[in-house]
């Protein structure tokens, strides 16, 4: 899986790549217009992040270009602006998501893997995580083969664990995933640790064994043990 | 009162009122003098007369009738003479059924070694016939000339000031935010051009004063922001690490939630001078707050399930509609129920009464530390981990949206009701 990052500021490149490179995942990166156009001439890319101000021109303009190019390439913008009007114009030039600045790099990580499902990229229907399986088109989890009922907002929690799986991941960078922009109002992050407690609590039921670490106060972490 | 009317009216007063008085006294002065000199001579004229008659001494009673008030004469005890004096005085006419004024000479004389004290008298009435008639002209005069003057001044000087209530015109109608020069003809007026030319000279100066203030906010809220993902990314990278101890993890912590409370500060305060700029001031649409609280809360439920927290909300008539801004509407609603959330305690209450043109939101929370009318300024916040901005940014909205605000706080209840005008 090849992704394309435009973005003038290197260092964010730097950590992008750092967090998402892994066997299955091939990381390029350009600071411009005119040398992502290059590369895209070059070579297919599953994936585009776009940041919107680039120093030759917007990062609109080569969303139309990708768009022409190669219509089959997803695209995620990454914008510092954060109103509405901006979201809306950006998705309306035909990316697929919009991610404001400053992101969490496990936000980022789990919005390219949705974007590569629905572009039907990624094509597994079914996410599997040793004993646990995931169908996603009906968003049923099971443990060694039994159904687990759970709640949206859990089963989103699982999906983003398993994504991000062997990572840190602050509180708030979940509570921004589970309540996105409402997540101001959750002063305290109880809400979150009462999500996960269900959670581990409906999974461990079904035999599952307790992957989610809690990591010193600062946020949680989804630990393969086979890997380790 | 307009500059015009006002120095038109001290103007004219200062002339009219003192200038005219003044002739006028002097007026009534001189003219008294003259008739009343005219007076004397003729009561000493009519003294010699009687004393004529008085020498012939046979008609005397018969005189004195026909001449009716105007002669008395009357025998006293014989003694020193009387000194001559004139006086004004008023004699009651039983004819006409009251007083007159007239003016009398009073002396006293021996004829044929009788004592005789004389009175002769002139009415004053055809004095003060002609003294009052004077001033009733003299009035009517000071009318006409004073209205004549004073529409004639005012007219001239409208024509002369009229550039200035043309620029007056054009300052009022002068939009913030796309500030235009002003363009009026040349006038023949010399301070009236070099008014026009400063005019213009600050215009453009506030004009580019205005936009480097938007371009500066909106700058430093966006560009802010990359520096912050940099922060933020190599924060969670660092988090990744393996060998880290309970007391580094709490640093990476602390830095990582002072970022995220950076981006969102520098974010509400773009916010909220974007909508003091007037820049939401375009594409105003019909709102129906009355939906719009209930999309919100819908959006809330979650939240306010876990919170555990009893929306009671009421209809008590329909809602009045207002044209605004439909994003400024939507920030302006949110703000007050994430308020109302983030204020309240477990199990609390929020109370919502929707009256025509009046909204309540009445929320359980905590006790009220602070001032109660502080709690829209910036950055007074209640709870630390809050920014302190939201209320401001409720208070710009209904500036500019024309609605009305206010909060009210009772036994640990707040209430903050929205006036639609």
């Amino acid at each position: 899986m090849k992704i394309l990052i435009i973005e003038d500021e290197r260092e964010l490149i730097d950590s992008i790549i750092s967090y998402l490179k892994s066997e299955k995942v091939e990381c390029d990166y350009s600071y411009n217009i005119e040398n992502a156009k290059i590369k895209l001439a070059e070579s297919n890319y599953d994936l585009c992040l776009v940041d919107i101000g680039l120093p030759d021109g917007s990062g609109l303009e080569l969303i139309v270009h990708i768009k022409w190019r190669c219509p089959n390439t997803g695209i995620i913008i990454l914008s510092a602006k954060n109103s509405i009007e901006n979201k809306v114009e950006g998705l309306n030039f035909g990316a697929d998501d919009y991610l404001t600045k400053p992101f969490d790099l496990s936000e980022l990580n789990a919005r390219v893997n949705s974007v590569l499902r629905r572009r039907g990229i990624v094509r597994e229907n079914e996410m599997r995580f040793n004993e646990i399986k995931i169908v996603m088109d009906n968003h049923q989890v099971f443990v060694k083969e039994q159904n687990v009922n759970l709640t949206k907002k859990e089963f989103e929690l699982l999906i983003y664990f398993i994504t991000n799986r062997n990572k840190v991941i602050t509180k708030q960078a979940l509570v921004s995933h589970l309540w996105k922009d409402y997540s101001d109002t959750v002063e305290s992050f109880d809400f979150v640790y009462g999500q996960i407690k269900n959670l581990r609590k409906k999974l461990q039921i079904g035999g599952c064994r307790s992957y989610i670490q809690n990591i010193n106060g600062v946020g949680y972490r989804f630990l393969d043990y086979e890997v380790n | 009162m307009r500059l015009i009317r006002k120095s038109n009216i001290y103007s004219l007063l200062l002339i009219y009122v003192v200038i005219i008085a003044m002739i006028g006294f002097a007026l009534y002065g001189i003219m008294t003098y003259f008739i009343s000199n005219d007076h004397n001579e003729k009561l000493y004229n009519r003294k010699e007369y009687v004393l004529k008659q008085l020498l012939k001494s046979d008609s005397l009673l018969k005189y004195q009738h026909l001449s009716g008030n105007n002669v008395s004469i009357k025998e006293i005890p014989t003694g020193p003479l009387r000194r001559e004096k004139i006086t004004d005085t008023l004699i009651f006419d039983n004819i006409e059924n009251k007083f007159f004024a007239y003016r009398q000479l009073a002396f006293s004389k021996m004829v044929n070694h009788h004592h005789y004290f004389i009175e002769v008298r002139k009415s004053l009435t055809e004095v003060q016939s002609i003294v009052k008639g004077t001033i009733i002209i003299m009035f009517l005069i000071v009318i006409i000339v004073f209205g004549v003057t004073f529409y004639l001044n005012e007219w001239i000087a409208k024509q002369i000031w009229q550039p200035v209530y043309l620029i007056l015109n054009k300052m009022k109608n002068l939009p913030v935010k796309k500030l235009d020069r002003i363009i009026l003809p040349e006038t023949n007026v010399q301070e009236f051009n070099d008014m026009i030319h400063l005019m213009n000279q600050m215009i453009d100066q506030m004009k580019e004063d205005f936009n480097n203030l938007k371009n500066f906010v909106e700058n430093t809220s966006h560009e802010v922001q990359t520096p912050l993902a940099v922060i933020k990314s190599k924060l969670e990278l660092l988090l990744q690490s393996e060998n880290f101890n309970p007391e580094q993890y709490k640093l990476v912590d602390t830095c990582y939630q002072s970022v995220h409370s950076l981006s969102k500060l520098s974010e509400a305060l773009g916010l909220l001078s974007k909508i003091e700029n007037g820049q939401f001031a375009d594409e105003e649409t019909v709102v129906d707050l009355n939906k719009l609280i209930d999309f919100k809360l819908g959006n809330y439920e979650e939240l306010i399930k876990i919170k555990e927290i009893q929306i009671k909300k009421v209809v008590l008539t329909p809602i009045k509609l207002i044209r605004m801004n439909s994003t400024l509407a939507d920030i302006l609603i949110e703000n007050i129920i994430n308020n109302a959330i983030k204020h309240n305690y477990h199990g609390g209450e929020i109370a919502i009464e929707v009256n025509n043109d009046r909204i309540r939101f009445i929320n359980t929370g905590n006790v009220l530390t602070s001032i109660p009318t502080s709690l829209f300024e910036r950055f007074r916040k209640e709870n630390s981990k809050s920014l302190g901005l939201g209320l401001s940014i409720v208070r710009e909205i209904t500036n500019k949206s024309n609605m009305g605000i206010a909060y009210h706080y009772e036994h640990q209840s707040h209430e903050i009701s929205l006036t639609i005008k």
